[in-house]
Protein backbone atom coordinates (compact mmCIF):
# COMPACT_ATOMS: atom_id res chain seq x y z
CA UNK A 1 0.00 0.00 0.00
CA UNK A 2 1.36 3.38 -0.92
CA UNK A 3 1.32 6.54 1.09
CA UNK A 4 0.22 9.45 -1.02
CA UNK A 5 0.46 13.12 -0.35
CA UNK A 6 -3.30 13.16 0.27
CA UNK A 7 -2.33 11.83 3.70
CA UNK A 8 -1.59 15.38 4.71
CA UNK A 9 -5.19 16.45 4.12
CA UNK A 10 -7.02 16.66 7.45
CA UNK A 11 -9.68 14.00 7.77
CA UNK A 12 -12.51 16.48 8.21
CA UNK A 13 -11.56 18.21 4.95
CA UNK A 14 -11.21 14.97 3.06
CA UNK A 15 -14.38 15.40 1.02
CA UNK A 16 -13.53 14.11 -2.42
CA UNK A 17 -15.78 14.20 -5.46
CA UNK A 18 -16.45 10.53 -6.10
CA UNK A 19 -18.33 10.91 -9.36
CA UNK A 20 -15.22 11.45 -11.45
CA UNK A 21 -13.82 9.18 -14.14
CA UNK A 22 -10.85 7.85 -12.15
CA UNK A 23 -12.93 5.54 -9.99
CA UNK A 24 -10.15 3.06 -9.31
CA UNK A 25 -7.68 5.81 -8.46
CA UNK A 26 -10.02 7.56 -6.04
CA UNK A 27 -11.17 4.37 -4.34
CA UNK A 28 -7.63 3.08 -4.19
CA UNK A 29 -6.71 6.23 -2.29
CA UNK A 30 -9.72 5.91 0.03
CA UNK A 31 -8.84 2.30 0.72
CA UNK A 32 -5.21 3.11 1.45
CA UNK A 33 -6.15 5.83 3.85
CA UNK A 34 -9.14 4.35 5.64
CA UNK A 35 -9.18 0.57 5.31
CA UNK A 36 -6.56 -0.25 7.95
CA UNK A 37 -8.07 1.89 10.76
CA UNK A 38 -11.56 0.74 9.79
CA UNK A 39 -10.37 -2.86 9.94
CA UNK A 40 -8.87 -2.33 13.40
CA UNK A 41 -12.12 -0.85 14.67
CA UNK A 42 -14.30 -3.60 13.20
CA UNK A 43 -11.93 -6.33 14.36
CA UNK A 44 -12.32 -5.12 17.94
CA UNK A 45 -16.07 -5.32 17.58
CA UNK A 46 -16.58 -8.59 15.76
CA UNK A 47 -13.17 -10.25 15.39
CA UNK A 48 -10.58 -10.18 12.62
CA UNK A 49 -12.23 -12.64 10.25
CA UNK A 50 -15.62 -10.94 10.25
CA UNK A 51 -13.80 -7.59 9.93
CA UNK A 52 -12.19 -8.75 6.66
CA UNK A 53 -15.63 -9.33 5.18
CA UNK A 54 -17.03 -6.08 6.59
CA UNK A 55 -14.18 -3.96 5.23
CA UNK A 56 -14.57 -5.59 1.84
CA UNK A 57 -18.34 -5.06 1.86
CA UNK A 58 -18.02 -1.45 3.08
CA UNK A 59 -15.81 -0.43 0.17
CA UNK A 60 -17.87 -2.34 -2.40
CA UNK A 61 -21.08 -0.68 -1.12
CA UNK A 62 -19.31 2.69 -1.18
CA UNK A 63 -18.19 2.05 -4.74
CA UNK A 64 -21.72 1.17 -5.85
CA UNK A 65 -23.26 4.09 -3.99
CA UNK A 66 -20.54 6.63 -4.77
CA UNK A 67 -23.04 8.97 -6.44
CA UNK A 68 -24.98 9.30 -3.18
CA UNK A 69 -21.99 10.77 -1.32
CA UNK A 70 -22.37 14.53 -0.99
CA UNK A 71 -19.09 16.16 0.02
CA UNK A 72 -20.94 19.24 1.28
CA UNK A 73 -22.68 17.20 3.95
CA UNK A 74 -19.71 15.54 5.59
CA UNK A 75 -16.24 14.09 5.38
CA UNK A 76 -15.78 10.87 3.47
CA UNK A 77 -14.59 9.07 6.59
CA UNK A 78 -17.99 9.57 8.29
CA UNK A 79 -19.71 8.30 5.18
CA UNK A 80 -17.56 5.15 5.08
CA UNK A 81 -18.02 4.47 8.80
CA UNK A 82 -21.74 5.01 8.32
CA UNK A 83 -21.85 2.26 5.70
CA UNK A 84 -19.73 0.02 7.94
CA UNK A 85 -22.01 0.70 10.93
CA UNK A 86 -25.07 -0.35 8.94
CA UNK A 87 -23.34 -3.53 7.81
CA UNK A 88 -22.12 -4.17 11.35
CA UNK A 89 -25.70 -4.29 12.62
CA UNK A 90 -26.07 -7.61 10.81
CA UNK A 91 -23.34 -9.01 13.02
CA UNK A 92 -24.74 -7.56 16.23
CA UNK A 93 -25.87 -10.88 17.63
CA UNK A 94 -22.41 -12.31 17.19
CA UNK A 95 -20.94 -9.26 18.92
CA UNK A 96 -23.38 -9.49 21.83
CA UNK A 97 -22.72 -13.17 22.35
CA UNK A 98 -19.01 -12.48 22.67
CA UNK A 99 -19.57 -9.56 25.04
CA UNK A 100 -21.94 -11.52 27.27
CA UNK A 101 -19.44 -14.31 27.51
CA UNK A 102 -17.06 -11.77 29.01
CA UNK A 103 -14.34 -10.25 26.94
CA UNK A 104 -13.37 -11.95 23.69
CA UNK A 105 -9.83 -11.50 24.81
CA UNK A 106 -8.13 -9.22 27.21
CA UNK A 107 -5.25 -7.00 26.40
CA UNK A 108 -2.78 -8.74 28.62
CA UNK A 109 0.02 -6.75 27.16
CA UNK A 110 -1.22 -3.55 28.65
CA UNK A 111 -1.53 -4.80 32.17
CA UNK A 112 1.98 -3.88 33.11
CA UNK A 113 0.99 -0.33 32.37
CA UNK A 114 -2.33 -0.17 34.12
CA UNK A 115 -3.18 1.65 37.30
CA UNK A 116 -5.53 -1.09 38.35
CA UNK A 117 -2.37 -2.95 39.04
CA UNK A 118 -3.81 -6.20 40.10
CA UNK A 119 -4.47 -8.37 37.10
CA UNK A 120 -7.37 -10.14 38.73
CA UNK A 121 -9.03 -6.83 39.53
CA UNK A 122 -8.33 -5.48 36.09
CA UNK A 123 -9.59 -8.51 34.24
CA UNK A 124 -12.76 -8.62 36.28
CA UNK A 125 -13.29 -4.95 35.49
CA UNK A 126 -12.89 -5.52 31.77
CA UNK A 127 -15.26 -8.48 31.85
CA UNK A 128 -17.79 -6.41 33.71
CA UNK A 129 -17.44 -3.70 31.09
CA UNK A 130 -17.98 -6.27 28.32
CA UNK A 131 -21.23 -7.43 29.91
CA UNK A 132 -22.37 -3.83 30.40
CA UNK A 133 -21.68 -3.06 26.73
CA UNK A 134 -23.92 -5.95 25.75
CA UNK A 135 -26.76 -4.33 27.71
CA UNK A 136 -26.52 -1.03 25.83
CA UNK A 137 -28.83 -0.22 22.95
CA UNK A 138 -27.20 -0.53 19.53
CA UNK A 139 -27.17 3.25 19.13
CA UNK A 140 -25.54 3.83 22.51
CA UNK A 141 -22.89 1.20 21.86
CA UNK A 142 -22.14 2.71 18.45
CA UNK A 143 -21.69 6.19 19.90
CA UNK A 144 -19.37 4.94 22.64
CA UNK A 145 -17.22 2.69 20.47
CA UNK A 146 -17.06 4.98 17.44
CA UNK A 147 -15.65 7.54 19.86
CA UNK A 148 -13.45 5.31 21.95
CA UNK A 149 -12.26 2.64 19.52
CA UNK A 150 -12.55 4.35 16.13
CA UNK A 151 -11.36 7.69 17.52
CA UNK A 152 -14.05 9.78 15.81
CA UNK A 153 -15.13 13.11 17.27
CA UNK A 154 -18.74 14.00 18.08
CA UNK A 155 -19.33 15.73 14.75
CA UNK A 156 -18.10 12.71 12.83
CA UNK A 157 -20.14 10.30 14.95
CA UNK A 158 -23.18 12.46 14.25
CA UNK A 159 -22.41 12.15 10.54
CA UNK A 160 -21.96 8.39 10.79
CA UNK A 161 -25.25 7.80 12.59
CA UNK A 162 -27.24 10.60 10.97
CA UNK A 163 -28.22 12.20 14.27
CA UNK A 164 -27.64 15.73 15.67
CA UNK A 165 -24.26 16.36 17.27
CA UNK A 166 -25.96 17.46 20.51
CA UNK A 167 -27.60 14.06 20.78
CA UNK A 168 -24.23 12.37 20.31
CA UNK A 169 -22.72 14.40 23.16
CA UNK A 170 -25.56 13.84 25.61
CA UNK A 171 -25.75 10.17 24.74
CA UNK A 172 -22.04 9.75 25.24
CA UNK A 173 -22.22 11.55 28.57
CA UNK A 174 -25.08 9.40 29.80
CA UNK A 175 -23.54 6.13 28.65
CA UNK A 176 -20.14 6.89 30.15
CA UNK A 177 -21.66 7.95 33.44
CA UNK A 178 -23.68 4.76 33.69
CA UNK A 179 -20.70 2.59 32.83
CA UNK A 180 -18.62 4.34 35.46
CA UNK A 181 -21.28 3.49 38.01
CA UNK A 182 -21.03 -0.11 36.92
CA UNK A 183 -24.55 -0.63 35.73
CA UNK A 184 -25.76 -0.44 32.18
CA UNK A 185 -28.01 2.31 31.02
CA UNK A 186 -31.50 1.82 29.87
CA UNK A 187 -32.27 3.53 26.60
CA UNK A 188 -34.67 6.37 27.06
CA UNK A 189 -36.94 8.15 24.66
CA UNK A 190 -35.31 11.50 25.32
CA UNK A 191 -31.72 12.06 26.28
CA UNK A 192 -32.85 14.76 28.72
CA UNK A 193 -34.76 12.20 30.75
CA UNK A 194 -31.76 10.30 31.78
CA UNK A 195 -30.95 11.75 35.16
CA UNK A 196 -31.80 9.21 37.78
CA UNK B 1 -12.76 13.52 35.15
CA UNK B 2 -14.57 12.05 38.07
CA UNK B 3 -16.94 14.47 39.76
CA UNK B 4 -16.55 12.77 43.10
CA UNK B 5 -19.92 11.06 42.97
CA UNK B 6 -19.60 8.16 45.42
CA UNK B 7 -21.83 6.01 43.24
CA UNK B 8 -19.16 6.07 40.57
CA UNK B 9 -16.80 3.13 40.78
CA UNK B 10 -14.57 4.37 37.99
CA UNK B 11 -13.16 7.67 36.86
CA UNK B 12 -13.38 8.50 33.17
CA UNK B 13 -9.79 7.45 32.92
CA UNK B 14 -10.52 4.05 34.44
CA UNK B 15 -13.37 3.56 32.00
CA UNK B 16 -11.10 4.49 29.09
CA UNK B 17 -8.51 2.07 30.34
CA UNK B 18 -11.00 -0.77 30.54
CA UNK B 19 -12.25 0.11 27.05
CA UNK B 20 -8.69 0.10 25.83
CA UNK B 21 -8.10 -3.37 27.20
CA UNK B 22 -11.33 -4.95 26.02
CA UNK B 23 -11.00 -6.84 22.71
CA UNK B 24 -7.46 -5.74 21.87
CA UNK B 25 -6.71 -4.98 18.26
CA UNK B 26 -5.70 -8.19 16.54
CA UNK B 27 -2.74 -8.07 14.21
CA UNK B 28 -3.81 -7.12 10.73
CA UNK B 29 -1.86 -9.02 8.17
CA UNK B 30 -1.07 -6.43 5.47
CA UNK B 31 -1.47 -9.20 2.89
CA UNK B 32 -5.12 -9.60 3.88
CA UNK B 33 -5.77 -5.92 3.26
CA UNK B 34 -3.81 -6.12 0.01
CA UNK B 35 -6.15 -8.89 -1.07
CA UNK B 36 -9.24 -6.85 -0.17
CA UNK B 37 -7.81 -3.86 -2.02
CA UNK B 38 -7.24 -5.96 -5.11
CA UNK B 39 -10.88 -7.06 -5.05
CA UNK B 40 -12.01 -3.47 -4.76
CA UNK B 41 -9.76 -2.45 -7.63
CA UNK B 42 -11.15 -5.26 -9.73
CA UNK B 43 -14.69 -4.08 -8.98
CA UNK B 44 -13.69 -0.50 -9.77
CA UNK B 45 -12.44 -1.63 -13.16
CA UNK B 46 -8.78 -1.04 -12.58
CA UNK B 47 -6.41 -2.17 -15.31
CA UNK B 48 -4.45 -4.50 -13.08
CA UNK B 49 -7.53 -6.63 -12.66
CA UNK B 50 -6.18 -10.02 -13.45
CA UNK B 51 -3.15 -9.83 -11.24
CA UNK B 52 -5.03 -8.16 -8.44
CA UNK B 53 -7.98 -10.49 -8.55
CA UNK B 54 -6.01 -13.70 -8.47
CA UNK B 55 -3.97 -12.38 -5.59
CA UNK B 56 -7.12 -11.33 -3.80
CA UNK B 57 -8.73 -14.73 -4.12
CA UNK B 58 -5.65 -16.49 -2.94
CA UNK B 59 -5.15 -14.29 0.09
CA UNK B 60 -8.78 -14.56 1.05
CA UNK B 61 -8.46 -18.28 0.95
CA UNK B 62 -5.38 -18.12 3.12
CA UNK B 63 -7.13 -15.82 5.56
CA UNK B 64 -10.05 -18.18 6.11
CA UNK B 65 -7.93 -21.29 6.06
CA UNK B 66 -5.59 -19.77 8.62
CA UNK B 67 -8.40 -19.64 11.15
CA UNK B 68 -9.00 -23.35 10.77
CA UNK B 69 -5.39 -24.44 11.14
CA UNK B 70 -4.41 -21.77 13.66
CA UNK B 71 -4.57 -24.09 16.62
CA UNK B 72 -2.53 -26.80 15.01
CA UNK B 73 -0.02 -24.68 13.16
CA UNK B 74 0.04 -21.44 15.10
CA UNK B 75 3.79 -21.56 15.29
CA UNK B 76 4.23 -21.86 11.57
CA UNK B 77 1.89 -18.97 10.84
CA UNK B 78 3.61 -16.73 13.34
CA UNK B 79 7.07 -17.53 12.12
CA UNK B 80 6.22 -17.06 8.47
CA UNK B 81 5.11 -13.55 9.25
CA UNK B 82 8.13 -12.75 11.37
CA UNK B 83 10.70 -14.00 8.93
CA UNK B 84 8.97 -12.26 6.06
CA UNK B 85 11.73 -11.16 3.70
CA UNK B 86 14.46 -10.86 6.29
CA UNK B 87 16.58 -13.48 7.90
CA UNK B 88 16.44 -13.34 11.68
CA UNK B 89 19.08 -10.92 12.93
CA UNK B 90 18.67 -11.45 16.63
CA UNK B 91 21.29 -14.16 16.95
CA UNK B 92 23.33 -12.07 19.38
CA UNK B 93 20.42 -11.90 21.79
CA UNK B 94 19.76 -15.60 21.25
CA UNK B 95 23.36 -16.53 22.02
CA UNK B 96 23.32 -14.38 25.14
CA UNK B 97 20.03 -15.88 26.36
CA UNK B 98 21.34 -19.39 25.83
CA UNK B 99 24.47 -18.68 27.84
CA UNK B 100 22.37 -17.01 30.56
CA UNK B 101 20.28 -20.19 30.67
CA UNK B 102 23.46 -22.17 31.31
CA UNK B 103 24.31 -19.90 34.20
CA UNK B 104 20.99 -20.34 36.03
CA UNK B 105 21.73 -22.27 39.17
CA UNK B 106 20.40 -25.78 38.94
CA UNK B 107 18.18 -25.44 41.98
CA UNK B 108 16.54 -22.71 44.02
CA UNK B 109 17.10 -22.17 47.73
CA UNK B 110 14.77 -24.69 49.40
CA UNK B 111 11.58 -23.49 51.10
CA UNK B 112 11.20 -25.53 54.25
CA UNK B 113 7.96 -26.31 56.10
CA UNK B 114 6.59 -23.12 57.64
CA UNK B 115 8.78 -20.97 55.43
CA UNK B 116 7.56 -18.71 52.61
CA UNK B 117 8.84 -17.45 49.28
CA UNK B 118 8.87 -13.68 49.43
CA UNK B 119 8.31 -11.80 46.15
CA UNK B 120 8.78 -8.05 46.44
CA UNK B 121 7.94 -5.90 43.44
CA UNK B 122 8.51 -2.20 43.13
CA UNK B 123 6.76 -1.01 40.02
CA UNK B 124 6.15 2.34 38.38
CA UNK B 125 3.03 2.47 36.26
CA UNK B 126 1.76 5.33 34.15
CA UNK B 127 -1.49 6.95 35.19
CA UNK B 128 -3.09 9.34 32.74
CA UNK B 129 -6.09 11.60 32.71
CA UNK B 130 -7.85 12.96 29.67
CA UNK B 131 -10.74 15.30 29.13
CA UNK B 132 -13.82 14.01 27.35
CA UNK B 133 -12.30 15.07 24.04
CA UNK B 134 -9.52 12.55 24.76
CA UNK B 135 -6.90 15.29 25.04
CA UNK B 136 -4.24 14.37 27.56
CA UNK B 137 -4.44 16.41 30.76
CA UNK B 138 -1.73 14.73 32.77
CA UNK B 139 0.47 11.68 32.94
CA UNK B 140 2.67 10.46 35.74
CA UNK B 141 4.47 7.37 36.89
CA UNK B 142 3.17 6.13 40.22
CA UNK B 143 5.08 3.88 42.52
CA UNK B 144 3.36 0.61 43.41
CA UNK B 145 4.92 -1.70 45.94
CA UNK B 146 3.56 -5.22 46.10
CA UNK B 147 4.82 -7.87 48.49
CA UNK B 148 3.72 -11.45 48.23
CA UNK B 149 4.28 -14.37 50.57
CA UNK B 150 3.88 -17.71 48.85
CA UNK B 151 3.51 -20.82 51.02
CA UNK B 152 5.39 -24.04 50.16
CA UNK B 153 2.04 -25.72 49.46
CA UNK B 154 -0.03 -23.83 46.89
CA UNK B 155 -3.36 -24.42 48.68
CA UNK B 156 -2.10 -22.96 51.95
CA UNK B 157 -2.61 -19.35 52.91
CA UNK B 158 -0.85 -16.65 50.90
CA UNK B 159 -0.51 -13.02 51.85
CA UNK B 160 -0.28 -9.87 49.80
CA UNK B 161 0.55 -6.36 50.92
CA UNK B 162 0.27 -3.43 48.61
CA UNK B 163 0.93 0.27 48.78
CA UNK B 164 1.23 3.17 46.39
CA UNK B 165 3.86 5.84 46.85
CA UNK B 166 5.62 8.59 44.97
CA UNK B 167 4.68 10.16 41.66
CA UNK B 168 7.04 11.11 38.84
CA UNK B 169 5.45 13.52 36.40
CA UNK B 170 5.63 12.88 32.67
CA UNK B 171 3.12 15.43 31.46
CA UNK B 172 1.85 18.47 33.38
CA UNK B 173 2.50 18.74 37.14
CA UNK B 174 0.72 18.92 40.46
CA UNK B 175 1.05 22.71 40.52
CA UNK B 176 -0.17 23.14 36.97
CA UNK B 177 -3.23 20.97 37.57
CA UNK B 178 -4.04 22.86 40.75
CA UNK B 179 -3.83 26.11 38.85
CA UNK B 180 -6.23 24.77 36.23
CA UNK B 181 -8.58 23.44 38.90
CA UNK B 182 -8.16 19.85 37.78
CA UNK B 183 -8.39 17.25 40.49
CA UNK B 184 -6.66 13.91 40.14
CA UNK B 185 -9.23 11.23 40.88
CA UNK B 186 -8.52 8.54 43.44
CA UNK B 187 -7.48 5.35 41.80
CA UNK B 188 -9.19 2.07 42.59
CA UNK B 189 -6.06 0.73 44.22
CA UNK B 190 -6.30 -2.33 46.32
CA UNK B 191 -3.81 -1.05 48.82
CA UNK B 192 -3.58 -2.90 52.10
CA UNK B 193 -3.08 -6.43 53.29
CA UNK B 194 -5.02 -9.55 52.40
CA UNK B 195 -4.73 -13.30 52.84
CA UNK B 196 -6.17 -16.18 50.86
CA UNK B 197 -5.36 -19.78 49.96
CA UNK B 198 -4.01 -20.31 46.43
CA UNK B 199 -3.31 -16.58 46.22
CA UNK B 200 -6.93 -16.06 45.19
CA UNK B 201 -7.18 -12.71 46.95
CA UNK B 202 -9.92 -11.34 44.77
CA UNK B 203 -12.27 -14.28 44.49
CA UNK B 204 -15.90 -13.27 44.98
CA UNK B 205 -16.46 -15.82 47.71
CA UNK B 206 -14.59 -18.42 49.77
CA UNK B 207 -16.10 -21.17 47.64
CA UNK B 208 -14.44 -19.73 44.54
CA UNK B 209 -10.98 -19.73 46.06
CA UNK B 210 -8.58 -22.30 44.65
CA UNK B 211 -10.94 -22.73 41.71
CA UNK B 212 -9.66 -19.78 39.71
CA UNK B 213 -7.82 -20.10 36.44
CA UNK B 214 -4.17 -20.97 36.61
CA UNK B 215 -1.73 -20.41 33.80
CA UNK B 216 1.14 -18.19 32.70
CA UNK B 217 -0.28 -15.27 34.63
CA UNK B 218 -0.94 -17.31 37.74
CA UNK B 219 1.24 -20.38 37.71
CA UNK B 220 0.37 -23.26 40.04
CA UNK B 221 2.84 -26.08 40.63
CA UNK B 222 0.62 -28.32 38.49
CA UNK B 223 0.73 -25.82 35.65
CA UNK B 224 4.51 -25.51 35.89
CA UNK B 225 4.90 -29.30 36.01
CA UNK B 226 2.73 -29.62 32.90
CA UNK B 227 5.06 -27.47 30.78
CA UNK B 228 7.33 -29.20 28.24
CA UNK B 229 10.87 -29.84 29.45
CA UNK B 230 12.26 -29.35 25.96
CA UNK B 231 12.98 -25.72 25.05
CA UNK B 232 11.62 -25.97 21.50
CA UNK B 233 8.43 -27.57 22.74
CA UNK B 234 8.13 -24.90 25.43
CA UNK B 235 8.56 -22.25 22.74
CA UNK B 236 5.83 -23.93 20.68
CA UNK B 237 3.54 -24.07 23.68
CA UNK B 238 3.90 -20.33 24.31
CA UNK B 239 3.31 -19.64 20.61
CA UNK B 240 0.15 -21.70 20.82
CA UNK B 241 -1.11 -19.97 23.95
CA UNK B 242 -0.42 -16.46 22.60
CA UNK B 243 -1.82 -17.11 19.14
CA UNK B 244 -3.90 -14.16 17.93
CA UNK B 245 -3.30 -12.09 21.04
CA UNK B 246 -1.67 -8.72 21.47
CA UNK B 247 0.05 -6.45 18.99
CA UNK B 248 2.36 -9.02 17.48
CA UNK B 249 3.37 -12.64 18.02
CA UNK B 250 6.89 -11.96 19.27
CA UNK B 251 5.79 -9.12 21.53
CA UNK B 252 3.03 -11.23 23.04
CA UNK B 253 5.50 -14.07 23.52
CA UNK B 254 7.66 -11.77 25.62
CA UNK B 255 4.62 -10.47 27.51
CA UNK B 256 3.66 -13.99 28.54
CA UNK B 257 7.21 -14.79 29.57
CA UNK B 258 7.26 -11.58 31.64
CA UNK B 259 3.90 -12.43 33.23
CA UNK B 260 5.25 -15.83 34.17
CA UNK B 261 8.57 -14.59 35.55
CA UNK B 262 6.91 -11.73 37.44
CA UNK B 263 5.05 -14.28 39.55
CA UNK B 264 8.36 -14.98 41.28
CA UNK B 265 7.60 -18.69 41.62
CA UNK B 266 9.18 -20.08 38.44
CA UNK B 267 11.71 -22.73 39.47
CA UNK B 268 15.31 -22.57 38.26
CA UNK B 269 15.13 -25.37 35.69
CA UNK B 270 11.95 -23.97 34.14
CA UNK B 271 13.50 -20.50 34.09
CA UNK B 272 16.56 -21.75 32.23
CA UNK B 273 14.32 -23.53 29.76
CA UNK B 274 12.27 -20.38 29.34
CA UNK B 275 15.36 -18.36 28.42
CA UNK B 276 16.23 -20.97 25.78
CA UNK B 277 12.69 -20.77 24.40
CA UNK B 278 12.96 -16.98 24.37
CA UNK B 279 16.19 -17.28 22.37
CA UNK B 280 14.10 -18.76 19.52
CA UNK B 281 12.04 -15.59 19.15
CA UNK B 282 13.36 -14.02 15.95
CA UNK B 283 12.82 -10.31 16.66
CA UNK B 284 14.15 -10.43 20.21
CA UNK B 285 17.15 -8.11 20.61
CA UNK B 286 19.41 -6.85 23.37
CA UNK B 287 18.09 -3.31 23.81
CA UNK B 288 20.22 -2.14 26.72
CA UNK B 289 23.33 -3.68 28.21
CA UNK B 290 22.97 -1.76 31.47
CA UNK B 291 19.29 -1.27 32.18
CA UNK B 292 18.88 0.30 35.59
CA UNK B 293 15.81 -0.55 37.67
CA UNK B 294 15.89 1.37 40.91
CA UNK B 295 19.59 0.70 41.26
CA UNK B 296 19.64 -2.89 40.05
CA UNK B 297 21.20 -3.30 36.63
CA UNK B 298 20.92 -6.04 34.07
CA UNK B 299 20.72 -6.74 30.36
CA UNK B 300 17.44 -5.80 28.70
CA UNK B 301 15.98 -8.18 26.11
CA UNK B 302 13.23 -6.52 24.13
CA UNK B 303 10.74 -6.74 21.31
CA UNK B 304 9.44 -3.71 19.49
CA UNK B 305 6.21 -3.28 17.55
CA UNK B 306 5.32 0.07 15.98
CA UNK B 307 7.84 1.84 18.19
CA UNK B 308 6.37 0.38 21.37
CA UNK B 309 8.86 -1.75 23.21
CA UNK B 310 8.64 -4.29 25.99
CA UNK B 311 11.70 -5.58 27.77
CA UNK B 312 12.61 -8.05 30.42
CA UNK B 313 15.78 -7.43 32.36
CA UNK B 314 18.01 -10.26 33.47
CA UNK B 315 21.08 -10.35 35.66
CA UNK B 316 23.21 -12.25 33.15
CA UNK B 317 25.74 -13.36 35.74
CA UNK B 318 23.16 -15.37 37.71
CA UNK B 319 20.25 -15.70 35.28
CA UNK B 320 17.99 -14.00 37.81
CA UNK B 321 15.01 -12.13 36.38
CA UNK B 322 15.17 -8.65 37.91
CA UNK B 323 12.37 -6.76 36.23
CA UNK B 324 10.85 -5.24 33.14
CA UNK B 325 10.30 -2.03 31.23
CA UNK B 326 7.80 -0.67 28.76
CA UNK B 327 8.60 2.12 26.32
CA UNK B 328 5.97 4.11 24.44
CA UNK B 329 5.64 4.18 20.68
CA UNK B 330 4.20 7.15 18.83
CA UNK B 331 0.57 6.20 19.39
CA UNK B 332 0.02 7.72 22.82
CA UNK B 333 -1.32 11.26 22.61
CA UNK B 334 0.82 13.72 24.55
CA UNK B 335 3.47 11.16 25.52
CA UNK B 336 6.65 11.42 23.46
CA UNK B 337 7.86 8.30 21.68
CA UNK B 338 10.58 6.63 23.70
CA UNK B 339 9.14 7.59 27.10
CA UNK B 340 9.44 4.83 29.69
CA UNK B 341 5.80 4.28 30.63
CA UNK B 342 6.32 1.47 33.10
CA UNK B 343 9.13 -0.33 34.84
CA UNK B 344 9.43 -2.65 37.75
CA UNK B 345 12.01 -4.54 39.71
CA UNK B 346 11.38 -7.78 41.52
CA UNK B 347 13.35 -9.66 44.14
CA UNK B 348 12.67 -12.99 45.72
CA UNK B 349 13.88 -14.54 48.97
CA UNK B 350 12.97 -17.25 51.43
CA UNK B 351 11.61 -15.95 54.76
CA UNK B 352 10.72 -17.73 57.97
CA UNK B 353 7.33 -16.15 58.62
CA UNK B 354 4.41 -14.82 56.63
CA UNK B 355 4.54 -11.03 56.55
CA UNK B 356 8.24 -10.66 57.34
CA UNK B 357 10.52 -8.84 54.93
CA UNK B 358 13.99 -10.17 54.08
CA UNK B 359 16.94 -7.97 54.92
CA UNK B 360 18.13 -5.99 51.90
Amino acid sequence: MTDRDDESLPVDRDRPYLGGPDVAGEFGRLFDRYAAPLHRYLARRVGADAANDLVSATFLVALNQRHTYDPRLGAVRSWLYGIATNLLRRSVRQELRALRAGARSLDREDTHDTRVVDRVDAEAAVRRLARSLAELSDGDRDVLLLTSWAGLDSTEVAGVLGIPVGTVRSRLHRVRKALRRGHPTRPSAREEDCHD
Amino acid sequence: MTDGDPRELWSDDDLDHALERLNPIPRTDPRTLAGLRAELMAAAGASAVEKGKSMGMKKRWIASAAAVVAVAAGVLVAQTVSFNGNPPTASAAAAELNSVADRVRATDPPVGPGQYTYVGTRAWYTATGSDTGAELLYAYLEENRTELWVPPVFEQEWMQRRATGEKKWIFSSEAELKEKGIEIPDRPHSNGERRAPCGDFFANSDEERCKGEVGWQKPSPQFIASLPKDAKQLHDRIRHDTQGRGKGPDLEFLVYVADFLRSGVVPADTRANLYRALAMVPTMVVTDRAANLDGRTGVAFGVEVDGERREIIIDVSTGQFIGERQIAGDDRPGIPEGTVTAYSSVRTAVVDKIGTTPSQ
